[in-house]
């Protein structure tokens, strides 16, 4: 079939692409290390997290951030049901004019940001995530980015340490391969997200395009495309370094990877007027690549869903292994060998970029054969979530 | 433009070049496929090559006059019968093989249609040949002639009855299957043989023409009284 063919091209394309994007040189920032450093509110959102924001709040507070810029921690308690707030008070107490706690009433992640945006007085303003441990310099090297006046925000190097089970491992090796693609989206000015749990934004931007949007379940998102809309550059810094806990079980792992896609969909849906030559190689390279990366999803979902339904699936069967293998071989068959050749090829790229994560063969090898199926499954649960019109909700 | 609005770039060159290495990349794999596509269509046109090599030899050897001297019958019905299995079942592995195909590729495909008509007319001259030996050598072989039609269900439920027979059968069943509508002058030419009419599936046991759906014990009755 047709399609069949354009999905092989799509992905042979899309493979190759970022392997050459590796092979770019990285678009220059101007740092000016010896301009002093803006200064700086962190915004930090919590809801029930009382075993985790001591951790947090000190990574923060006991970064390398210079005594002699402003620095400030605004930490937003979103009406927890446990003892958030007066553990984040206690704490408070031992920075004194750096800590700040604010307690409202529950209303979601993106309202707690935007009352600490509103509540803050830096000229930069990063966000952060309760369950993180912000590496010793990573504020101060993402905040070295704005003095290059084109950089309106910077991500940090979301990473996830000391993996206490296999999911935990595949989802660490998919996050260090998440910040090599975005390396490369950089040089292309695409980064299309700035994740919660950590990024830094110039002020100017949220008084420009307002604040986080507070019915969108992927706020992180969203505003990066709403700043990629305004044709401002956002970039990314691999040596800032932030922890982040993952799901460690099946359930928690599907709950929020089935957000992410629903929240991804709808942004893809709300910014489709970014596929167009005005937004540069994020307009007709990146934007349509994410367009069809998700129709060819479905595509194959369907085939897949059809197939079992119509039987197709268990007619094969019948005829064994060696049968198909012997003349099965055919043009899609090759083209299939090719795209998981090229795939091999960007996933030891990354491998040797990562070189120093301890990455073994094993988990590479797991990663990219095993952990695809549970990829499947959440897009699964999603075209079912989305066909019976579920609520969205954290 | 704002101060601090980017200038937006095409990065042309690294599109071009992506688009170029993936074209080479999805051409080869393209002719690579074909290729592959190709030997495996030959594969199983030398095999067929061969089955109808050795259903000839003793086509000929069974039509041939050796003289008064040399008993045909005692030569060739001992080695017809030695073979008759070996050979049942590398036409029958050669079925999946090409049912495959058939699945596959379609019969839209010229090399697929050439190998499902030449397979059918070695099924044809392998029946003729069954009844012949059968006569000549006194066999009590069950052949089973079976027509049915593209999408038609109670063909599909026929075969699957006649095949489930074969497996548990206590006595050899040959079935040669045939689509109907194929329009094939040995398929055509078995048709007027037993005066089967267009209404299928057609199932001929020894002669015998069935008309529908018979169920595994039905079909078995039908066997046993032909053999008796």
């Amino acid at each position: 079939m047709i399609i069949d063919y354009l999905i092989a091209f799509l992905v042979i394309f899309s493979v190759v692409l970022v392997i050459l994007l590796y092979f770019l040189p990285d678009v220059p920032i101007v740092i000016d290390k010896k301009k002093t450093l803006p200064s700086i509110s962190i915004i930090l959102p919590v809801y029930n997290e009382e075993n985790s924001i001591g951790q947090t709040i000190h990574s923060v507070c006991n970064s390398s951030y210079p005594k002699n810029s402003s620095f400030e921690l605004l930490v937003i308690d979103d009406g927890s049901k446990d003892n958030t707030y007066n553990v984040a008070k206690t704490i408070a107490k031992e920075y004194p004019n750096k800590v700040k706690v604010y307690r409202k009433e529950n209303g979601g992640k993106s309202k707690a940001l935007n009352f600490g945006i509103l509540e803050s007085s830096g000229q930069i303003i990063a966000t952060l995530d309760a369950d993180c441990i912000v590496g010793k310099n990573s504020i101060e090297l993402l905040c070295q980015m704005f003095s290059d006046s084109s950089v309106m925000a910077a991500t940090a190097a979301v990473k996830i340490k000391e993996p206490k089970n296999f999911l935990e491992k595949m989802q660490q090796i998919e996050y260090l391969f998440i910040l090599f693609n975005r390396k490369l989206m950089a040089n292309l000015n695409s980064v299309n997200v700035t994740p919660g749990p950590l990024s830094v934004f110039r002020r100017k931007v949220f008084d420009e395009i307002g604040l986080f949007d507070t019915s969108n379940i992927m706020e992180d998102q969203e505003i990066a495309l709403r700043i990629q809309s305004k044709n401002y550059r956002i970039v990314t810094n691999n040596q800032a370094i932030v922890y982040t806990i993952p799901p460690s079980t099946f359930s928690s792992y599907v709950r929020q990877r089935v957000r992410w896609n629903r929240g991804g969909l709808r942004n893809l849906i709300n910014y489709y007027y970014l596929i167009h030559p005005n937004y540069g190689d994020f307009g007709i390279l990146i934007m349509p690549l994410w367009v069809l990366s998700v129709l060819a999803i479905f595509a194959v979902m369907g085939l897949v869903i059809n197939n079992i339904i119509t039987g197709n699936f268990f007619e094969f069967l019948k005829y064994g292994l060696l049968i198909p293998i012997i003349y099965g071989i055919g043009p899609i068959s090759i083209l299939s060998i090719f795209s998981i050749a090229l795939g091999l090829i960007w996933t030891a790229l990354g491998w040797w970029y990562y070189n120093d994560e301890n990455l073994t063969l094993w988990n590479m090898f797991l990663y990219f054969f095993i952990y695809p199926i549970l990829s499947t499954y959440v897009w699964l649960v999603t075209l079912f979530k989305e066909l019976k019109m579920e609520p969205l909700k954290w | 433009m704002k101060e601090q609005e980017i200038k937006r770039t095409i990065s042309l060159k690294i599109i071009v070049a992506a688009l170029i290495i993936s074209l080479l990349i999805f051409a080869s794999g393209v002719i690579i496929g074909l290729a592959f596509s190709q030997a495996s269509t030959n594969s199983l046109s030398n095999e067929l090559d061969s089955l109808q090599a050795q259903t000839s030899f003793l086509e000929v050897a069974s039509q041939s006059n050796f003289g008064p001297s040399i008993n045909q019958t005692k030569l060739l019905c001992p080695l017809y019968s030695s073979q008759l299995s070996s050979f049942d079942n590398q036409t029958e592995l050669f079925r999946q093989k090409l049912d495959y195909l058939i699945q596959t590729r379609g019969l839209t495909d010229p090399s697929v249609l050439s190998l499902q008509s030449s397979y059918d007319y070695l099924q044809a001259r392998d029946y003729l040949n069954i009844k012949r030996f059968d006569y000549q050598c006194g066999f009590n072989f069950n052949s089973v002639l079976f027509f049915y039609s593209p999408n038609c269900p109670d063909c599909d439920n026929q075969l699957t009855n006649l095949a489930q027979v074969k497996k548990q059968s206590n006595f050899s069943v040959f079935i040669y299957s045939f689509d109907g509508t194929s329009g094939q002058t040995a398929v055509n030419a078995l048709k007027a043989i037993y005066n089967v009419s267009n209404s299928y599936p057609v199932t001929v046991i020894n002669d015998k023409v069935l008309y529908g759906v018979y169920n595994q014990s039905e079909i078995l009755s039908y066997l046993n009284q032909s053999s008796s």
